[in-house]
């Protein structure tokens, strides 16, 4: 996808004014948290749960050529094919190739972060291949031609009202803004796209080592019908979501549906161990994975920013962050959105075209609180920002500004000189008991400085004292 | 190709020496919990499926027809697993002819019940249409008690126990947990997305 994320401003800004959007938002995010922390309350073990989780991402991401390797082996005696890409274009050639060799014409899709990531829709489509996204939110927004907003909700903007005019428009039928007339509107026509499809493109939530399992998470079934039925399926997915084991899989689902539905568990888990074997009356007959770097592996040379690679996109840290609850997804201009987008946007494309995220942020901590793998983010949101800084990517004006702090802070005379004259400067402008500051009183007010400063009566105790 | 794997591969290599992650250990997965009374499995299954919209229906194997009938007393098109427990049920009430996809309801075994999460556990195996518990409206499930596990840690741990290599011999596991469902519109959960509608599992004695 097109990465727009240094209008960060100029979109959140926009996105505010809008008095729907922010209905929408808020609606969705508080339902999602309520419904989290009801299940979470449940189980006494939380955090250690928290902490094992944290602690085999650890070890995996350390150990992680050996394990994918290890992945690659078995999967590979399955009958699975494996192949890797470096980059988004390579990912996507390579699914064109396949494409092109089935002759296919019509792909269904379930949801996939990396596949957005990547903008594979896009380039199929323009080889005139058909592409259809069958998750009912991932099927709504590419009706609607815009990203998804969320990472596990992606038509959380959106009110039913909107999608029942949006359905009506594109899909020339009857308006109703009924949530079960629309999907079964949406069930009829995908039903339809399942049976027809040459191939089918999932992502994946975990990939296995020790058994070569490709695991799926999802609620509707459409994960299913396209990992069923259509000859051929792909799974594009990066190469971080490596699990040692599938004795480390029970821990995951105790965490992944919790944290991103509310749910103790989702409605389908499919493990996928091979193609259709021989006596088998359905499946695919072939199975290829493609595992993509797309600069993960650049990633890992960072020991602070590393840490980014153990999330599970649960989405939970969206959900609770009081920038997105009130801009939304697309304010970000990224596929990864909220807390999560903020830090691992920076890393996964050049920092220069992400400037602004590590700053969309009022550094609360509720992000790594929620987080089920524990990725400290808010300090990863700093580390971000020390490195926008250090690169001298920050605004000029901003930049200056901080260069007078640090040379008046690093002297004691030009320190006491400040303070002083900051009080003569106040006096002068002084209006009504506070400042006026242009931009800052708009909103809020700026305090008077004190008459005296702590320095000056501790001073003044101690002569008195004497 | 070799060379994009060689090339991914070298910079991990190249970019995890700088840290020695050798010493780094992960925990190891939880205890497994004790073995329950079948009613306590029974009851935690229960409660559990009865929360995501499924339903526990217990019966002896002579009841059985009579208790399929009655649940599909509102359809005459249903299929059946072709596996050879199904095969000797006389079925009463309705056609079994057709394919799964004209197919109202479906009837399939499973491997386990989880009795924690209310967890049906499906393989793929010979004879067995992955698709007969994903198209139609009502799925029903044939199962017995001893087929209760209380978690699915438990359920690894006696898959990896087991003489037979499941990785192999498989085609997939599919984890079922009440019906297919969606919250994507305003988070107003809508039950049958692209799967059932309903989903029962038949308790066969104990």
């Amino acid at each position: 996808m097109h990465l727009n994320a240094n209008k960060f401003k100029a979109h959140s800004k926009e996105k505010l004014h809008d008095k729907q959007l922010r209905k929408n938002l808020l609606n969705a995010t508080y339902s999602a948290l309520a419904a989290r922390a009801a299940v979470v309350d449940e189980i006494t073990n939380w955090e250690e749960l928290r902490n094992r989780a944290y602690s085999v991402k650890r070890h995996v991401i350390g150990h992680l050529a050996q394990y994918l390797e290890e992945f690659e082996r078995n999967a590979v005696s399955h009958g699975i094919k494996v192949l890797w890409a470096e980059t988004a274009d390579e990912a996507n050639e390579l699914v064109a190739q396949i494409a092109r060799k089935r002759n296919a014409r019509l792909v269904v899709k379930s949801k996939s972060m990396v596949t957005e990531e990547i903008g594979l829709n896009k380039y199929l489509e323009k080889q005139n291949i058909e592409v259809v996204e069958t998750d009912l939110g991932e099927y709504i927004v590419q009706l609607n031609d815009e990203p998804p907003s969320h990472i596990t909700a992606p038509a959380l903007h959106l009110s039913r009202s909107q999608i029942g005019e949006l359905f009506s428009s594109k899909l020339n039928t009857e308006y109703t803004d009924d949530p079960g007339e629309l999907a079964g509107i949406a069930r009829k026509i995908l039903r339809e796209k399942f049976f027809s499809a040459q191939m089918g493109i999932s992502g994946a939530n975990f990939l296995i080592a020790d058994t070569g399992s490709i695991v799926i998470i999802e609620n509707e079934g459409n994960a299913r019908f396209v990992t069923t039925l259509p000859k051929t399926h792909i799974v594009i997915t990066g190469i971080e979501k490596i699990l040692p084991a599938i004795s480390d899989l029970p821990l995951f689902l105790r965490l992944l549906p919790r944290s991103a539905t509310g749910q103790l568990m989702t409605s389908y888990v499919s493990v996928i161990q091979s193609p259709r074997k021989s006596k088998d009356t359905d499946g695919p007959d072939e199975i290829i994975v493609i595992l993509v770097d797309n600069n993960r592996s650049a990633i890992l040379g960072d020991s602070v920013m590393r840490e980014v690679l153990y999330c599970i996109r649960c989405g939970a840290c969206s959900n609770i962050c009081p920038v997105y609850q009130n801009v939304g997804g697309h304010a970000y201009g990224s596929v990864y959105t909220g807390p999560i987008g903020s830090i691992l946007t920076p890393s996964l494309y050049p920092i220069e075209q992400a400037t602004v995220l590590p700053f969309a942020s009022s550094l609360c901590g509720s992000c790594s609180e929620i987080c089920p793998v524990k990725i400290n983010i808010h300090h990863l949101l700093l580390y971000q920002r020390s490195r926008v800084i250090e690169k001298r990517l920050s605004p000029l004006v901003e930049r200056f500004i901080f260069s007078v702090w640090k040379t008046v802070m690093m002297s004691e005379f030009l320190y006491r000189l400040a303070l002083r004259s900051s009080r003569i400067i106040a006096r002068l402008w002084k209006r009504k008991g506070s400042l006026s500051v242009p931009v800052w009183s708009a909103t809020r007010d700026f305090p008077l400085p004190a008459n005296e400063s702590f320095h000056e009566w501790w001073e003044s105790q101690q002569i008195k004292n004497n | 190709m070799n060379s994009t794997r060689e090339n991914i591969m070298s910079r991990i290599r190249r970019n995890l020496t700088a840290v020695d992650y050798a010493t780094i250990e992960r925990e190891k997965s939880l205890q497994q919990s004790n073995p329950e009374s079948y009613e306590m499995l029974h009851k935690q299954f229960n409660d559990a499926l009865e929360k995501v919209g499924g339903r526990v229906v217990r019966c002896t194997k002579k009841e059985l027809p009579v208790i399929l009938s009655q649940i599909f007393s509102k359809t005459d098109r249903v299929c059946v697993e072709s596996t050879p427990y199904l095969h000797d049920i006389s079925y009463e009430g309705f056609s079994l002819e057709g394919e799964p996809v004209q197919s109202e309801g479906g009837i399939t075994t499973c491997d386990a019940l989880i009795a924690e999460t209310g967890t049906v556990i499906l393989s793929g195996g010979e004879n067995k249409k992955k698709v007969l518990s994903l198209i139609t409206r009502t799925h029903c499930v044939i199962a017995r008690p001893e087929q209760y596990v209380s978690t699915l840690e438990e359920y690894f741990a006696r898959l990896q126990k087991s003489d037979v290599d499941w990785t192999h011999k498989t085609s997939s596991l599919t984890f079922i947990t009440g019906t297919s469902r969606t919250a994507d519109i305003e988070k107003i959960l809508i039950k049958g997305m692209h799967g059932p509608r309903e989903l029962i599992v038949v308790l066969v004695g104990g």
